[in-house]
């Protein structure tokens, strides 16, 4: 018998998902050890120690904004300030949830104030949408149809849109998301049903125009 | 909205956790799995559309730039500019003394006939400037002001500070020289 056959036959899947479930934790634990070694470093007055934290997490942040406004730009700026108003109150952090999801918190609040202050309401959908609202519709190549997912979810109100967000580009669970937006996990749940049942419509009416 | 399975739990069924109930629940009913297929369908296009990445030499700008506001800014309870006090001090002092009225000049000219300030004008050479010695001598007070002024980086520490801070120097020097009556 081929060693790999007997590798294959030793090894069954549910050991290989245990075995990658329990590395996936270890690495976790690691990161979340190491966040808390840059950020008692940066609180004994070595900034530099920051620049791993912003290293390790520019990229979520960024996307994470970029999600709220849909342009680079503001993203670039929000992702900025996110990290600085972070970096302020690193003295304030507890150590209560991990360091990125109060890193998060910090930029999902920050695209909710920028966009409270810049963007007009009219744009923003009611709670539950109404199925006669039609758009127009051109193309549908693939990165055109990335861009209208963007803008449709744009368009959600800003609590669907924060949980939809978190939950599906940021791989949180719905205990992770509560703790970011700060509320229950059945709240979580309930905005995600619908955010979910308004893009389907938002989308489905694109697909028609 | 839904009789069938309350929000949460039709939530549960979209990502895959609920229990056996819920899901035969949905397996037998038309309305239900209607949903939960519309529901599981606009999640993976939204989770296909992609953010246009920037390139890979954005980060380490993104980076640099973080790191740079942060230094402008600084920590709260971390080192703070405590020369600059005595500095702005002395250089309103320093413009608003050709102002001041001493008993024994002769009578100015009346306000009207002053020729106008230009809103910005050279210092003269350090060899020349004998307001650089009073600044010098209050200076030289503070041991942080007097080791700036030895290793001549005056313009590089001033060029470190935030805007708050610089709003704040900026305020300062406007007050000081208003008291001075030069402005």
């Amino acid at each position: 018998m081929p060693a790999t056959v007997i590798v294959e036959t030793l090894i069954s899947p549910l050991v290989v998902s245990a075995a990658s479930e329990r590395l996936g934790r270890l690495a976790s634990a690691a990161v979340r050890e190491d966040d808390l070694e840059a950020i008692e470093a940066c609180r004994r007055g070595e900034r530099e120690a920051f620049d791993r934290l912003v290293e390790r997490y520019q990229r979520d942040v960024y996307r994470l904004c970029y999600r709220f406004v849909n342009n680079h730009e503001d993203a670039n700026d929000l992702a900025q300030e996110a990290f600085i108003k972070a970096y302020r109150a690193l003295d304030r952090f507890r150590g209560d949830s991990s360091f990125s999801t109060w890193l998060y918190r910090i930029a999902v609040n920050t695209c909710l104030n920028f966009r409270a202050a810049r963007k007009p309401a009219a744009d923003e959908l009611p709670e539950t949408l109404s199925d006669g609202r039609a758009r127009a519709d051109e193309s549908m190549e693939s990165d055109e149809q990335a861009r209208r997912v963007r803008a449709a979810i744009q368009r959600l109100p800003e609590k669907q849109r924060a949980t939809l967000i978190l939950k599906t580009y940021h791989d949180l669970t719905h205990e992770e998301v509560a703790r970011v937006l700060g509320s229950a996990v059945g709240t979580v749940k309930a905005n995600l049903f619908y955010a979910l049942g308004n893009l389907k419509k938002m989308l489905a009416e694109e697909g028609r125009g | 909205m839904f009789a069938h399975l309350p929000e949460e739990t039709l939530m549960d069924v979209v990502d895959g956790t609920a229990g056996p109930a819920a899901r035969e629940h949905v397996a037998s009913c038309q309305s239900c799995r209607t949903w939960v297929a519309g529901a599981a369908e606009a999640w993976a296009r939204a989770s296909d559309s992609g953010v246009p990445e920037p390139s890979p030499l954005y980060w380490a700008s993104f980076r640099r730039q973080v790191g740079r506001r942060i230094e402008g800014e600084r920590r709260p309870g971390a080192w703070r500019p405590v020369w600059l006090l005595p500095v702005a001090a002395a250089a309103a002092l320093l413009v608003a003394l050709p102002a001041i009225r001493w008993p024994h000049s002769s009578p100015s000219p009346s306000p009207g006939l002053l020729p106008a300030l230009p809103a910005w004008s050279a210092l003269p050479p350090a060899e020349k400037d004998d307001g650089l010695e009073v600044l010098r001598a209050v200076a030289t007070n503070d041991p942080e002001v007097a080791a700036g002024f030895e290793r001549g980086n005056l313009l590089e520490m001033l060029s470190d500070l935030s805007d708050e801070e610089s709003r704040a120097l900026a305020e300062q020097l406007r007050s000081d020289v208003g008291k001075g009556g030069a402005l």
